[in-house]
């Protein structure tokens, strides 16, 4: 068997694993963690649970919430003292730790912290009052995607999308949040604020031209197979599977940016097992748990990229292929990062697209 | 003797007692939680105010989607009802046995899930489905075209959910109307168009209005069909009601916006459920007159 780069570094980072299942397995035997996130999200894949398990000696059970605000009502109500951590998408961290939903987190406690990409690491984001309250977990792209059929050469610019040529071809995510930052791209605006009434008539402009907007990767395939559409906006992570699967689109990122999420792990302000917390976010930020969840079969594991560098690095080529983990992690680009948003400013984004929407 | 007539009297409040609970338990108070979250725009524990309702009147766009929202239901439920009536009537008169068969055959899409029944439409009105195919050949539709994606293909998946309702609710009226009055009508020289007008559409009109009501409230409230299939300019009410209640982290609008959509559902079912009775009397009046015109 040809030994890689890869996977030289993934097969060494299993390795490391159970030495610190040797070190842990005693004090946490007979615990629970609870873990609150999105279900077939990693969390719940049985074999990585069947990992951290082996070890700690502790096991996890899952509670699931359905959307960002389903996870922070769920913590509001009743969820504080209960559930150790969850995950929160990084423009969610901010309203969480204002409401004094998440606890302080202590990065040198972190073992993989200073594996993190600077970008995510850095973020002012997950900072308040100087204080650190979630480890960044996985990100992904929402860029441009076209069928290569409809363009021999791909295009450079979201301004394909606004184009007359266009119109009853796009699907466009419905998200409020991708929607201003990727008008607010096209415009040249900045992304976190930009001119909203601006942004407003330039997502009119571009509903003439959307045929759907797409909530879910299932919407998007059927469309875009069925060739109901032929551009958009697209997950790296679905955009790769397509690719993989053999269904021809190119993946673009535009020279005017392109919009980056990321989700987190925080702990639980009054959390009962803090330091298995810490035991978890440390397992789940690891390149063994990356390698075991994005290579072996299971829900979802080809939808996101670590933020660990080194996990990335530990992924077999072919894994990180179809995430599109090369190409996100090396663009240079404008980078418009879904954070660091107010409470008031969400909603106020989320009213100015229902509205779009509804016209 | 008194104690027995005591417990008589008591008969019928003990045994409405659990259905009157049900109600209070799964109607009243959801509905006094909703309009009091409408009047606690700044949340649950601060003081009320009617911040909800002056953003809600304040952009005309609510009302019209309230108004798009249920001429959609409307429209709908009309088309539901017309497509169901006369397979109800033909059930009606068929043998039990065979009946039954058909009817278990009609139950089964409204046992599945109505996600699947929405991807299941999503092939039939897909640009390579069947139905697209059939426009294609009359000329009606260009290769490649496709309603899907158009506040249409929402209608057409909204009769699909609803016919089998509607189904049930006219058969179970006309199955009451008996045999022996249409031979006796016939007897008298009744056409067969004319025992349909005159004996069994006024008999079915109470199940008539019955359904259109029954399959018009949740077509009222129905956003996942129209987020699927309705395209870009198929937003309902629903949609931005559901978006309120979870993206937008806004019980209060969205509360605000249900009782916008309630209000009209009931104004609507009022309207409807006055035409039947105004009918009825139009009738009797006719009735009258001709006899003594006789």
């Amino acid at each position: 068997m040809l030994m890689t780069r890869r996977s030289i570094l993934a097969a060494g980072a299993l390795m490391a694993m159970p030495g610190l299942a040797r070190a842990q397995t005693g004090a946490f035997k007979g615990k629970t963690l609870t873990v609150a996130s999105w279900q077939n999200y990693g969390a719940d894949d049985p074999a990585t649970l069947k990992m951290f398990t082996d070890m700690t000696g502790a096991t996890v059970k899952n509670v699931f919430f359905t959307s960002e605000d389903g996870l922070l009502q769920m913590l509001r109500q009743g969820g504080l003292g209960q559930i150790d951590v969850c995950l929160p998408n990084l423009q969610y961290v901010l309203p969480g730790a204002q409401q004094s939903l998440f606890a302080a987190i202590d990065t040198a406690k972190v073992m993989t912290w200073k594996d993190l990409e600077p970008r995510f690491a850095d973020d002012p984001s997950i900072r308040l009052d100087g204080k650190v309250y979630a480890t960044p977990w996985v990100q992904g792209a929402t860029s441009l995607a076209v069928n290569p059929t409809a363009f021999p050469t791909p295009p450079k610019s979201w301004k394909v999308l606004w184009e007359p040529s266009s119109q009853g071809k796009v699907g466009f995510f419905d998200d409020p949040t991708t929607a201003i930052m990727t008008a607010a791209l096209y415009l040249g605006e900045n992304p976190q604020k930009p001119d909203l009434e601006r942004v407003r008539t330039a997502l009119l402009d571009l509903k003439k031209n959307v045929k759907l907007f797409w909530s879910s990767g299932d919407d998007w395939n059927k469309a875009y197979t069925t060739g109901a559409i032929t551009m958009g906006n697209l997950w790296s992570g679905l955009a790769g599977t397509l690719k993989t699967n053999g269904t021809a689109v190119d993946f673009v990122f535009p020279d005017d940016g392109t919009v980056v999420w990321g989700d987190t792990w925080a702990i639980v302000k009054d959390a009962p097992n803090l330091d298995l917390a810490y035991a978890w976010i440390n397992f789940v930020t690891s390149p063994a748990y990356f390698v075991q969840w994005i290579t072996k079969p299971g829900s979802n594991q080809q939808l996101a990229v670590p933020v660990n560098q080194q996990a990335i690095k530990a992924l077999p080529q072919a894994a990180s292929d179809k995430l599109m983990a090369g190409r996100l992690v090396g663009y240079r680009g404008k980078v418009a990062l879904q954070a660091g948003l107010s409470a008031a400013d969400l909603k106020r984004w989320t009213q100015l697209w229902e509205e779009v929407k509804a016209s | 003797m008194t104690k027995r007539r005591l417990l008589q009297g008591l008969t019928t409040p003990i045994l409405l007692l659990p259905a009157a609970l049900v109600v209070a338990l799964m109607v009243v108070i959801p509905l006094a939680v909703l309009v009091w979250y409408s009047f606690a725009a700044d949340g649950p524990g601060a003081p009320l105010s009617l911040d909800s309702y002056r953003r809600m009147i304040a952009s005309p766009l609510y009302g019209w989607l309230a108004l798009k929202t249920l001429w959609t239901a409307g429209i709908a439920a009309l088309i539901t009802a017309a497509i169901a009536w006369c397979p109800a009537w033909a059930l009606s008169r068929l043998p039990a046995r065979t009946r039954n068969l058909i009817l278990l055959a009609i139950v089964i899409p409204y046992l599945t899930s109505y996600l699947l029944l929405i991807y299941s439409i999503y092939v039939v009105l897909g640009p390579g489905g069947p139905v697209m195919a059939l426009f294609r050949l009359i000329g009606l539709a260009g290769t490649g075209a496709s309603i899907l994606y158009t506040p249409t293909a929402t209608v057409v998946m909204l009769v699909y959910e609803n016919l089998p309702l509607m189904i049930f609710v006219l058969f179970s009226g006309m199955q009451r109307i008996e045999g022996t009055l249409l031979a006796a009508a016939g007897s008298l020289g009744a056409g067969r168009w004319s025992r349909i007008r005159h004996i069994v559409f006024p008999m079915s009109a109470p199940a008539l209005v019955s359904g259109l009501v029954i399959v018009f409230v949740p077509m009222g409230g129905a956003f996942v069909e129209s987020q699927i299939l309705g395209g870009p300019n198929g937003l309902l009410l629903g949609n931005v009601i559901a978006d309120q209640m979870t993206r937008a982290d806004d019980p209060s609008f969205g509360s605000a916006l249900s009782l916008l959509l309630l209000l009209g559902t009931l104004v609507l079912i009022g309207l409807v459920s006055l035409v039947g009775p105004a009918l009825e009397r139009l009738r009797s009046d006719r009735r009258t007159r001709d006899v003594r015109l006789a």
